[in-house]
């Protein structure tokens, strides 16, 4: 993983700890990580969701909104690990 | 050791700008960036303007890294929370703890959106706080129903029993006032609801 992409990680897990245990609809998680990430394109935010999906940091759930994400304690231990 | 403050970010530059109700810069910017969602372009044009205080994007970034996105969580938590506890109280909503949990996440997205639709939440409001009543309307019409039935049952049965008196000691009467008898009942309880 390079730095960009800890970066996006890190701010996706962030964004999802401060909504402390709601689900975070995928628009609404996108635009505030946008907002905290610097030229941050759709593709890497997708990216890195995938990333914290694939690493089993966050829980999804399907909704007819759209897919809704929240962190669990693996997400939550990353960011310690990271003193974050 | 405590991190020093940088006193030349934005965000302290801001923090000594006093404004009217004891609110500051600091506090005005905040709600730009997290309750109107100003554009960080637009944010940087207001405050040279309103403050005289010359930022970049960047800069901006890191603020509402550090102090918009707690804030806004906080906020959208706290009012859904507060929509939660409004259905709680209401004591013509017996809503289960499942039901709400979703009004208060569906509370939270609405509150979160960056279009928030207070609105929408409002309707949704209206039309959960009407389903509520609907139910107590119906049933109590299924009580007024049921004490409907009872008294036309009753007054059947006392007309049935004068007629049984009537025909005492005719069989062939007995016979046929045992199967009318037993149509009348069948088709009370069949208008039941």
């Amino acid at each position: 993983m390079n730095d960009r992409e800890f970066l996006i990680l890190r701010n996706i897990l962030k964004q999802l700890k401060e909504a402390d245990g709601m689900l975070c609809l995928g628009e609404h998680l996108q635009q505030d990580v946008s907002m905290a990430t610097p030229r941050l394109m759709a593709t890497e935010f997708d990216d890195g969701l995938r990333l914290a999906d694939d690493r089993r940091l966050v829980t999804s759930v399907s909704s007819e909104r759209g897919t809704k994400y929240k962190i669990n304690d693996a997400g939550q231990a990353w960011l310690s690990e990271n003193k974050l | 050791m405590a991190r020093k403050d940088n006193s030349n970010s934005i965000a302290s530059r801001l923090s000594r700008i006093e404004l009217d109700a004891g609110r500051n810069a600091f506090d005005e910017v905040r709600d730009w960036l997290s309750i109107e969602n100003m554009s960080y372009d637009d944010a940087v044009e207001k405050i040279e303007e309103e403050f005289k205080e010359s930022t970049s994007t960047g800069a901006l970034t890191n603020f509402f890294q550090k102090h918009c996105v707690g804030f806004k969580h906080k906020r959208a938590r706290d009012l859904a929370s507060d929509v939660r506890k409004v259905f709680e109280e209401d004591s013509e909503c017996d809503f289960s703890q499942l039901t709400l949990q979703k009004i208060e996440q569906r509370a939270f997205e609405e509150a979160f959106a960056k279009d928030a639709n207070i609105e929408e939440l409002e309707s949704l409001s209206r039309i959960l706080g009407a389903s509520a009543k609907l139910k107590l309307a119906q049933r109590k019409l299924e009580l007024d129903i049921d004490k409907f039935r009872d008294a036309t049952k009753s007054s059947i049965e006392k007309g049935l029993d004068a007629l049984l008196q009537e025909i005492k000691g005719n069989p062939d009467s007995l016979a046929l006032f045992e199967k009318l008898k037993a149509s009348v009942m069948e088709s009370v309880e069949g208008t039941s609801v």
